[in-house]
């Protein structure tokens, strides 16, 4: 019996653009404390290896920095066990990339990093199992990674546990064709008993046409979009491939990795699903109209491990003056509690105060014509005019607000 | 309230006034010359009404002058519907409030001073005359500019708020300034209307686009290097691809070049025998095809040989011939030749005999032009020397001409004259002093002076030039001799300094001054002149046309001519044949010769002509002669080289043992290449190897290329280290800076937004209350004819501000209209804004001192309907327009004064009685 830990898609040094600069450095540093977090579950339940399906790093063009600090972590200590990890379409082996630079370069094997390059089969140290890895060489590329393993396949008395390693698409629906389209029935055709992809980025396992689970993605290890949301607009993160921000290039908001134990040879393997994130990224929209803003104060204010937590809430509905002035208390709470880069997004907040209020708010002169012009306006079909009023008429409640009599 | 009456003593320079039963409405004008008092009436209404209690000492520069007495003011006014009196003697605590009753008696109300006082100012509105309605209808001497907006009385504003409506609330002028002050965060100045203003530089949002701006370039930059990568990426992965390809082809290449290589050396041997067989054959080929040459070249050269042989004779026989015609032809140019050199020799004499014929003709020319020159010569010479003569009599002879005559002349004249003055009889001095006179001296010519005897005597003494008499008390008396100009002295002076300068100018002709006859020999001198020189003149003009160059041509061209004389007699006697002497028998005879030297001519020509004939067929002659030479020779060279080159060649058994020596050979070679003759394979196998070699070559050339550009590709991958971060944290600012910039842009033009909304929506506002009063201003102004203006702009304090033109475009202050217009437009809304808090029930008094003083005629005109307008009030406005009790103080009641006006004479003793001054 083996066990093993598979994760994927690390992207370490990841691209991310659209938060305040210093959120940018803590989330993408958040992606080396998850990898030490994977690190530490494997020791803490003593797997045999680890394997990693590709796309350790976001390009091949990362800092040295993240490159040396990617491999300290993964060579661990002299108890760690080993880490067999090939090149995704994100850092794909080019040359001059960073596989070919320092601490990369240095002659393999290392201690406990094993940097798969050539597709040919390595033999896992100590067990009775193989492992077949497919390295890319290309962003994109129109050939079944896994292909070449079709020149090995097993013998009748070949009791070697088999474990394929691959970055690609598993052609179960339509996909663009240079998108490393690897055959969906690969792991029983070429004999494998387990074959640990990456590529996608939200968990899944798929059957195969004998009806069992050998194939699985093991989802990235920390989630690097909202849920719902476009990767694109919510991080500045995009893949490479031809059809961009697609839905399998989606998370759910958290990091996860896939223990696998396989008995034997030919065994269904099992596969255990394992949150290995540091942080988790929630989007969340709420309706003002129909819950109060001391509910979502509440609420907010409540919950569980929120420094842990990338919260993007979005509010809209109609409110009072007074009720939207207290917004800024709710947005305190989610800039202050929250981890950084959480913001609250209240554009959609409409500000209308009840016809015994409008008198008490804008009076009867010419703040009260102001109103009625900007109201026409915030229904002007010009969305930039739309827009301005829009952002007009709440300040205006703003400002009328602040200089109500006390 | 209005006024009904009033009554004013010891007021200023006022004895007494009186103007009771005012009318309730309308205008009133009280008229009068300045210094009559109309200001001072003013100011007792202004005083009694609000300004000042009867006890006050304030007023003490208003009392009169000199009379002791104490000014009395009691106006009667109407305010809530009932009358009242107020009479106030000022100085005193004297003072009584009456209103009148319903029957017409007056009731005393108070007469306390100061409840008087208090009393009044509650009833007339306040108790300064400077504030509240009367800062507007009550107008002191000549003001027209309306009261600026902050200082403009409160009270009234909020009147007309109350009336008008509400303008802007204090909640909106707290919104406004939030807004302005949140505005001037992005922007510096003023905001203005209809202009995108520029948000001022140095404030974050300007900091953040430019930063924004700065990070977008270096991201741009960025994401070019990191697109170039890709690229790079690309075209490593082609390379890679390529690589693979051309290995493989390496590795197939290089063993079919093996297989060449073993191919080419099992070919060898049999490639070598061929190539030796190919070789004798060839050599064999070679000497068969050279003996046969050579067999062909034996029989060429004997064949030539014979032909040059036969073709000598005929050349010879034709040299032969041409020698014998060149002979001929050489016999007859001789003879042709003697006779023309006799017929030369001929000629030549003939031409010798016209050329001493002509000689001689011109030697008889020439004997007849030498006669004449000779003369010409003569009668020159004549004239010359008479010419000479007469320079030499000049010369020797000068005269003064005609201008230094009558200096001359002027000169002697003027000595004669001065002589006379000199040569006048001297003058008689008589002096005869009465008795006991005082002692005097008298010096004569400059001698010493001589005491006078005092005897009573006359004395008589004779003054050649110069009387001086000095008598004592009295002073020194001068007589001097002389003419008017000048004293004796002096013109003896004169007469020295004309006899010297005669005398110099004589002495230039060779005469003395001192000759009395100095002149007249001059004179006879100058008639004689002026007789030579005409001579002379007519001399010098016949010599100058017969030799116009002197002398010297004449003399020479007469040697000339005696030269040319004496060599022709010298070869005259050369001559043999006698020549006749005379002129008709030379020229007879020059003829004769000329005809028969023509003759001699042609001849001569003939025979040249025939000669040249003969030198040509001589010449033809002697060519084909040469001609025929040279073909012999060339005849006789040719046979000889060709029996030459027959004598080289071998002998012809020779020849024929050499040629079957060579086809045995031949048949030998061509057995041994039947025996090796090579496959195709055999053939090819050089080229199929050199071409496989540059196959390999190739393909590896195009590794070592790849590989390089892959190395290239690689370093510049290398390169790229750190460009992935790079490129996150500079689009990580820019979108943050993109945020922030969009926010704050947002916030800007929302605020900005806001700050336009409410000063347009306040605009409006103000222009819907105010619409009556602005309606009624504009429609005042059209009828004034002041400017065209389509809006008046008022501010918060109902005053206006801004006046815009017809068509919107521009706007004005009213400071840039005209002083006049500025004084009509003032009076314009004083009387509007004065009828809006005015009603039926309770009309309000305008009092103008001296106004309109900046209005022309021809506004004054519709002034005065103006003012009545006004004063009539308007119920039917909204708000309505209520009457007013309009009082014109003016020295010119002809500029109000209409049918309607209430006109009062302030000079009418009735009226007013003024202090005396």
């Amino acid at each position: 019996m083996i066990r093993f830990l598979h994760a994927a898609d690390l992207h370490l040094g990841m691209r991310i653009t659209r938060f305040e600069e210093g959120a940018c450095q803590r989330i993408c540093e958040a992606r080396f404390t998850a990898l030490q977090q994977l690190r530490e579950k494997a020791a803490e339940i003593q797997v045999d290896f680890i394997v990693i399906a590709g796309d350790v790093f976001d390009d091949h063009s990362v800092s040295r920095t993240d490159a040396t600090r990617a491999f300290a972590i993964l060579e661990g200590s002299k108890d760690s066990c080993p880490v067999f990890l090939i090149s995704g379409n994100h850092d794909p082996l080019v040359p001059g990339g960073v596989w070919e630079r320092d601490p990369w370069l240095r002659d393999q094997p290392h201690l406990r990093v094993h940097f798969l390059k050539h597709a040919e089969p390595v033999d896992v140290p100590g067990l009775s199992a193989t492992i077949f890895p497919c390295p890319l060489r290309q962003r994109r590329a129109m050939d079944d990674p896994t292909a070449w393993i079709e020149r090995h396949p097993r013998t009748s008395d070949d009791r070697t546990i088999r474990i394929g390693l691959a970055h690609g698409s598993l052609k179960i629906m339509p996909l663009p064709e240079d998108d490393h389209l690897i055959h969906p029935d690969a792991a029983e055709r070429l004999g494998l008993d387990y074959l640990a992809l990456g590529h996608w980025h939200k968990q899944s396992s798929h059957r195969s046409s004998d009806g069992i689970q050998r194939t699985a993605y093991s989802g990235t290890h920390e989630p690097m979009r909202f849920a719902g949301v476009s990767a694109e607009v919510a991080t500045g993160w995009s893949s490479f491939s031809s059809d961009g921000d697609a839905e399998r290039f989606c998370d759910d908001g958290r990091g996860t990795a896939l223990l696998v134990t396989i008995d034997a040879a030919g065994v269904p393997p099992r596969i255990e699903p394992l949150e290995i994130g540091r942080l988790r990224w929630q989007a969340e929209h709420r309706e003002m109209t129909v819950q109060p803003l001391g509910e979502l104060i509440s609420d907010y204010s409540r919950r569980e491990n929120p420094e842990r937590t990338l919260l993007r809430l979005t509010l809209s509905g109609v409110v009072e003056p007074r009720e939207y002035a207290r917004l800024e208390e709710l947005k305190q709470i989610v800039l202050n509690r929250y981890h950084a880069g959480s913001s609250l997004d209240a554009e959609a907040v409409l500000i209308e105060p009840s016809a015994n209020q409008l008198d008490e708010v804008v009076g009867g002169g010419v703040l009260k014509r102001v109103l009625e012009k900007l109201k026409e306006e915030a229904q002007s079909t010009d969305a930039a005019s739309q827009r301005v009023a829009g952002q007009a008429l709440k300040l205006l409640y703003q400002i009328a607000w602040e200089e109500q009599p006390k | 309230v209005i006024l009904e009456g009033f009554e004013i003593e010891n007021w200023s320079c006022i004895r007494k006034a009186s103007v009771p039963d005012l009318p309730p409405s309308g205008l009133i004008v009280l008229h009068g010359p300045n210094r009559t008092g109309k200001s001072s009436i003013v100011q007792a209404l202004r005083a009694c009404l609000m300004d000042y209690a009867s006890t006050t000492t304030a007023l003490k520069s208003w009392y009169p002058r000199g009379t002791g007495e104490k000014p009395v003011v009691c106006v009667t006014f109407r305010t809530g519907g009932r009358s009242y009196r107020i009479k106030k003697c000022f100085g005193s605590n004297k003072s009584e409030l009456a209103s009148q009753t319903a029957t017409g008696d007056w009731r005393i109300e108070t007469q306390s001073a100061a409840d008087a006082h208090e009393r009044t100012c509650g009833l007339v509105g306040g108790s300064d005359s400077a504030k509240g309605l009367h800062q507007l209808l009550w107008l002191t001497q000549a003001e027209f500019h309306l009261p600026e907006a902050k200082k403009f009385d409160a009270g009234v504003q909020a009147q007309l708020r109350g009336i008008l409506g509400v303008l802007q609330t204090p909640l909106d002028d707290r919104f406004i300034e939030h807004v302005k002050e949140r505005w001037s965060v992005w922007y510096s100045g003023q905001r203005k209307t209809g202009k995108q203003q520029q948000i001022k530089a140095g404030c974050k949002l300007a900091e953040n686009l430019q930063r924004l701006t700065a990070d977008q370039q270096v991201l741009h930059d960025s994401e070019s290097k990191f697109r170039e990568m890709e690229g790079l990426l690309r075209h490593a992965e082609d390379l890679e691809q390529a690589l693979r390809d051309l290995n493989r082809q390496v590795e197939e290449r290089t063993g079919e070049l093996a297989s060449r290589q073993e191919e080419h050396q099992r070919s060898q041997s049999r490639i070598v025998a061929r190539q030796q067989a190919e070789k004798d054959h060839a050599v064999a080929e070679k000497e068969r095809v050279s003996a046969l040459d050579e067999q062909q070249q034996r029989a060429a050269a004997s064949n030539r040989c014979q032909a040059d042989e036969h073709a000598l004779e005929p050349a010879r026989e034709k040299m032969e011939a041409t020698a014998q015609r060149v002979n001929e032809l050489e016999i007859t140019r001789t003879k042709q030749r003697a006779t023309l050199l006799a017929q030369r020799d001929k000629r030549r004499y003939l031409q010798q005999r016209a050329n001493q014929v002509a000689a001689r003709l011109g030697a008889l020319g020439d004997a007849e032009k030498l006669s004449a020159a000779q003369e010409d010569l003569n009668r020159t010479q004549a004239i010359a020397d008479e010419v000479d003569g007469l320079r030499s009599f000049l010369a020797d002879n000068p005269a003064p001409d005609a201008k230094q005559l009558d200096e001359l002349k002027e000169n002697r004249q003027k000595v004669a004259r001065l002589q006379a003055d000199c040569d006048a009889a001297s003058m008689h001095l008589t002096i005869a002093p009465v008795a006991n006179a005082v002692a005097a001296r008298l010096a004569l010519d400059n001698r010493p002076p001589k005491e006078l005897p005092d005897s009573a005597a006359p004395a008589i003494h004779t003054v050649r030039r110069k009387a001086d008499l000095f008598i004592v008390g009295f002073g020194r008396v001068e007589v001097t001799r002389g003419t008017d100009q000048a004293d004796v002295d002096q013109i003896e002076e004169e007469l020295r300094c004309c006899n010297e300068e005669f005398s110099n100018a004589v002495a230039a002709f060779g005469i003395t001054g001192n000759d009395p006859n100095a002149l007249d020999q001059l004179i006879h001198r100058a008639a004689e002149h002026r007789l030579k020189h005409a001579d002379f003149a007519s001399k010098m003009k016949e010599l100058k046309k017969l030799a116009p160059a002197g002398l010297e041509p004449l003399e020479a061209k007469v040697r000339q001519l005696k030269t040319k004389a004496e060599d022709v007699s010298g070869v005259e006697t050369a001559g043999v044949e006698p020549l006749p002497d005379v002129r008709n028998d030379l020229d007879q005879l020059a003829a004769t010769l000329q005809q028969q030297l023509g003759e001699a001519d042609d001849g001569i020509k003939g025979l040249e002509s025939e000669g040249d004939a003969i030198e040509e067929k001589l010449r033809v002659a002697r060519l084909e002669e040469m001609a025929a030479k040279e073909a012999l020779a060339a005849g006789m060279a040719t046979a000889k080289s060709s029996r030459e080159e027959l004598d080289r060649l071998r002998p012809v058994e020779q020849i024929a043992q050499r040629i079957s020596d060579a086809n045995r050979a031949l048949e030998d070679a061509q057995v041994r290449l039947e025996r090796t003759t090579l496959t195709n394979d055999e053939l090819t196998i050089d080229e199929r190897l050199k071409a496989a070699e540059q196959a390999v070559a190739a393909l590896q050339s195009q590794i070592a290329d790849s590989t390089r550009k892959f190395d290239v590709i690689r370093g510049r991958l290398l390169e790229s280290e750190g460009l992935h971060a790079r490129r996150s944290s500079l689009a990580a600012r820019v979108d943050e800076l993109t945020r922030l910039t969009e926010r704050e842009s947002l916030e800007k033009d929302a605020v900005d937004r806001l700050y336009t909304l409410f000063e347009e929506c306040r605009e409006k506002q103000l222009g819907t209350l105010l619409g009556p009063i602005h309606d009624r201003v504009l429609g005042w102004m059209r009828v004034l004819d002041i400017g065209d203006y389509q809006q008046v702009r008022f501010n918060d304090a109902f005053l206006p501000e801004k006046l815009m033109n017809r068509d919107g475009t521009a706007e004005f202050t009213v400071a840039e209209e005209s002083t006049g217009a500025q004084e009509q437009i003032g009076m314009l809304v004083r009387l509007a804004l004065g009828s809006t808090l005015a009603s039926t029930a309770e009309p309000a008094v305008a009092i103008l001192d001296d106004p309109l003083t900046h209005c022309d005629i021809g506004r004054l005109s519709k002034m005065r309907s103006i003012l009545r307008s006004a004063a009539e009030g308007n119920p039917n406005l909204t708000p309505p327009a209520g009457p007013l009790q309009i009082v014109v103080l003016t020295c010119h009641p002809e500029w109000f004064r209409d049918e309607r006006a209430t006109v009062i004479d302030l000079e009418s003793p009735e009226v007013m009685i003024r202090l005396p001054v």
